[in-house]
């Protein structure tokens, strides 16, 4: 049996490609729509609402593609950065309330976190509710992306414009407060 | 809103299969989006992607012209009023119907 060779291009040539014929712009597309979709859908909770989001971030890369540059970082983090921004955008619109997405299997690392003492092993669920409506809705969005999503501090820096130190601290004053509010 | 319910917390959140995704999602769709006139004229370019600081320059630019075409146009409207000299000599100039015989 021979297998056909398939020419592998990176994704600095697919954009570069996209950025000359936007119908190219099918194969970044396909690769990203499904973690998109579900990037969004934790933070609004409602599959149509996370659909159109989801397009209109499409379009707004289609659109902003020209002022894309490649400088070795992936490109699902700018989709992921036009996405947080699409959503602000819906929420300030239509006013509504923000959705946190919690499941209870991803807590154990933040309970981790929020407890000093090995005795006490997890925090009841309210409480922890309680402690995030402390936090503003950035704060909850750094830590959905680090505890609920579980993405390393280097995404995290690049989906959200920060430096890598900078979101280290700002995590753990995150972490710093909401123990302090469940005190 | 109370400091109680900021945010509205969904515990174990169901995930959509990926065929119902696929469902919802379309790149024709999002391509004719991108390819509508409306998406491509300056002012959706303006209204959409300038800064707010662009857009506060930009309104108290149009200000300042339309205050100056009004000003402009009132100042043309308005007639000089005749001086005293002239006021005078109108008077003595002009025929009183009085002074006609016929």
């Amino acid at each position: 049996m021979f297998k056909k060779k398939r020419k592998h291009i990176s994704e600095e040539q697919i954009i570069f490609l996209a950025k000359k014929d936007r119908k190219n712009f099918n194969i970044l597309y396909t690769k990203y729509y499904e973690r998109i979709f579900l990037f969004i859908l934790r933070r609004c909770s409602d599959e149509n609402v996370a659909a159109d989001i989801t397009q209109q971030t499409f379009v707004k890369a289609m659109i902003n593609l020209e002022k894309f540059e490649f400088r070795g970082l992936p490109f699902s983090s700018w989709l992921y950065r036009i996405s947080l921004n699409e959503l602000n955008l819906f929420f300030r619109e239509t006013k509504k309330r923000r959705s946190v997405s919690l499941d209870e299997k991803e807590l154990d690392i933040l309970n981790a976190e929020q407890t000093d003492n090995e005795e006490v092993k997890e925090i009841p669920m309210e409480h922890l509710i309680q402690a995030l409506n402390v936090l503003s809705e950035g704060e909850v969005t750094l830590l959905e992306m680090k505890y609920f999503e579980k993405r390393s501090h280097r995404e995290i820096s690049e989906i959200l414009g920060l430096t890598e130190s900078n979101a280290k601290v700002k995590l753990h004053r995150i972490i710093k407060k909401m123990r302090k509010a469940m005190a | 809103m109370t400091e109680k319910n900021k945010y509205k917390i969904n515990i174990n959140p169901k995930v959509p299969s990926k065929e119902s995704i696929k469902e919802k999602m379309d790149f024709n769709n999002a391509y004719k989006s991108y390819t509508h006139w409306i998406y491509r004229t300056p002012w959706h370019t303006f209204q959409h992607y300038a800064s707010k600081n662009k857009k506060i320059t930009m309104m108290i630019i149009l200000f300042a012209v339309i205050a100056m075409l009004i000003v402009l146009d009132y100042k043309e409207n308005e007639k000089p009023e005749n001086t005293d000299k002239e006021k005078v000599i109108l008077k003595y100039l002009t025929p009183r119907l009085s002074n006609i015989h016929f």
